[in-house]
């Protein structure tokens, strides 16, 4: 055995770790070399003092004061929460509630937000309903036309003449919201089963005969298209005027 | 004048003296409803004597509600029911019972309704349909459209000729019904029921002239005379009691040869029955003159109503007792108060999570 072996085997050398055949040839080695025999004897010191340590009891005059210096230590070394204005506490730097106050955020500007224009839009239909009403005449307005009458969305009399007429959509749009309007547009245009004529629509189909013939429920032919488009704006421009002024009366 | 007008100034001309000496007294109805929830409701008539009116309208009975006589002029005197409710539900509770059928029935709902940011206040109240004309479904005469728009207020004189048409359509069908139980009476082999259903409608369109439907009705009493004996004479059609003795006789003519049989001359007795029950119908519910002036306040911003009228946050109805011929007769407003406490709160709430939210970013980025 040489020295750099013995080496290997000095800190085992202790019951039970060593094979007998190992033990017998250390025993040998340390007996004829004085280095390895030093440095078993300093390996057998350390191993005393080891085992006098295992004996000792141990003692903690104030624990309170450990815990807190380690606490203390804790805090102070810790990046991510820090200390001083900005400190959060851990939950507060979680993803998680990140994402919960994002929601939060959402639902209460949101509903906010929606139930305003939800009210806002109701608000509008509201206010072009009273505008209508006031414009065709109120309940002291001219009776003949006050609700304007006949019209009827189910027929869609109205709805066709924007795209047969040339006649502009939003121009379509301002008359439908005018109930009166839109009475003597269907009246007279959409002629709806029953509808009879009042002092109001006689006016207008006797000033526009030829307009007045039309019935578009049948589709519209060329001569009926030339008459719409020479006659069709004046008329929807004085039916309007009309409606203003509160209709016509019978003595006109 | 309208085509009702028209059609009965000949048919009853005792009749139109009733319309014209009737009540028309308008009722004020004010619903005052504020945002703690208390209400207060104000009813206001003009009866001229102080008398408490025999009105269509049902007047406070119990005790709760203030009395006061105020005169306003020489033997004018103005009649106001107060009462205050403490909340909501005793307002809608005031009217939940089952109405006299003499009198109108109404309807009252108030809902409050919390919804965060804002108080959302719903009134609907609704004077239900009244009238004696039963016989016939408005239905029959008129579609729904039209219906509706009768009830609120449209004055359409084709529109009104169909109502005029369902009216008159009723008082045939009483003059009707006579003459088919007189008929079964009399055993006739060809006046069987099944052969006055099949000529019924025809009998009808001879009595109003073949008006088309929308169109104004024909006079009845000119009607009668030309088709009968009594062309061309002066002969009273009608008297102050309905039909005359001459108009019985021109009626039964009428009848006799519509139904081509001479057997209908038998039937005077069902047919003055008949007429008897016409004007019964004529004087019943909802044809009095009494008409509705009705106002609800309510707190915050008006958001909807099918009231005619707005002026801020009041919504004003305005109708006679007539248009509650068709259907129930329905008020609704819709009014928001702002919870101004509820938005603070979620100010606040929303600032400490935007603060939050900005704090944990920049400790994470620190990281």
């Amino acid at each position: 055995m040489n020295c750099s072996q013995a080496q290997d085997l000095i800190y085992l050398y202790r019951p039970g770790e060593l094979t007998g055949g190992q033990r017998q040839e250390l025993e040998n080695h340390l007996s004829s070399c004085s280095a390895c025999a030093a440095e078993r004897k300093a390996a057998l010191g350390t191993e005393m003092r080891v085992s006098a340590i295992r004996n000792i009891e141990p003692r903690l005059d104030d624990p309170a004061l450990l815990s807190g210096a380690i606490m203390g230590a804790i805090t102070e070394y810790n990046p991510r929460t820090g200390g001083g204005f900005l400190a959060l506490p851990a939950w507060a730097s979680a993803p998680a509630f990140r994402v919960a106050a994002c929601i939060a955020l959402f639902i209460l500007c949101g509903s906010f937000f929606l139930q305003s224009a939800l009210d806002a839009t109701k608000l509008s239909a509201l206010e072009v309903r009273l505008n209508t009403l006031s414009m065709t005449g109120s309940a002291a307005g001219p009776v003949d036309i006050r609700f304007g009458s006949l019209f009827d969305p189910h027929t869609g009399g109205l709805e066709t003449l924007p795209g047969r007429v040339g006649i502009g959509e939003s121009d379509i749009r301002r008359w439908r919201n005018d109930a009166g309007v839109s009475g003597a547009l269907q009246t007279l245009f959409g002629r709806p089963e029953g509808s009879g004529t009042t002092g109001f629509f006689d006016y207008l189909s006797k000033k526009h005969p030829r307009l007045a013939s039309i019935r578009i429920e049948n589709g519209l032919d060329d001569r009926e298209r030339e008459i719409i488009a020479s006659e069709g704006e004046a008329f929807l421009k004085e039916v309007e005027s009309l409606m203003r002024e509160g209709g016509v009366h019978h003595d006109r | 004048m309208t085509a009702r007008r028209m059609y009965h100034s000949t048919l009853m001309t005792c009749l139109l003296a009733i319309w014209a000496t009737g009540c028309l007294e308008e009722h004020k109805v004010k619903t005052t409803i504020r945002a703690d929830g208390t209400c207060e409701r104000t009813i206001t008539l003009n009866p001229g004597q102080k008398e408490v009116p025999g009105s269509p309208f049902p007047l406070p009975v119990d005790a709760g509600w203030d009395t006061n006589w105020t005169q306003s002029g020489d033997d004018k005197y103005i009649l106001t029911y107060t009462k205050r409710f403490n909340n909501l539900e005793e307002l809608s509770r005031e009217y939940a019972y089952r109405a006299d059928s003499g009198k109108i029935r109404i309807d009252l709902r108030v809902r409050k309704t919390f919804r965060w940011f804002y108080t959302y206040y719903d009134y609907v109240e609704s004077y239900g349909r009244f009238s004696d004309y039963t016989l016939v479904d408005p239905r029959a005469v008129l579609t729904e459209d039209e219906i509706d728009r009768f009830t609120y207020g449209d004055t359409t004189g084709t529109l009104d000729n169909k109502k005029e048409e369902w009216v008159v359509r009723n008082l045939y069908e009483a003059i009707y019904r006579e003459l088919v139980r007189g008929a079964e009476g009399l055993h006739d082999s060809l006046l069987t029921p099944d052969y006055m259903a099949a000529h019924k409608e025809e009998f009808f369109r001879v009595l109003t002239g073949d008006a088309g439907s929308g169109s104004k009705l024909r006079d009845i009493d000119s009607l009668l005379r030309e088709q009968s004996s009594y062309r061309g004479t002066k002969a009273k059609i009608f008297g102050e009691n309905g039909l005359t003795g001459e108009g019985l006789k021109a009626f039964a003519e009428v009848a006799a040869r519509t139904f081509r049989s001479q057997a209908i001359g038998n039937l005077k007795g069902s047919i003055r029955s008949g007429w008897g029950a016409a004007l019964e119908m004529l004087k019943g519910r909802g044809t009095s003159g009494e008409s509705f002036a009705h106002s609800v306040i309510l707190p915050g911003i008006l958001l909807e109503t099918n009231a005619p009228d707005v002026q801020g946050s009041t919504a004003s109805w305005k109708f006679e007792i007539k248009r509650l011929q068709l259907r129930d007769y329905e008020m609704r407003a819709t009014s928001r108060v702002i919870n101004e406490w509820a938005i603070a709160v979620s100010g606040v709430i929303v600032l400490g999570l935007l603060v939050l939210l900005l704090v944990s970013l920049v400790h994470g980025k620190r990281r």
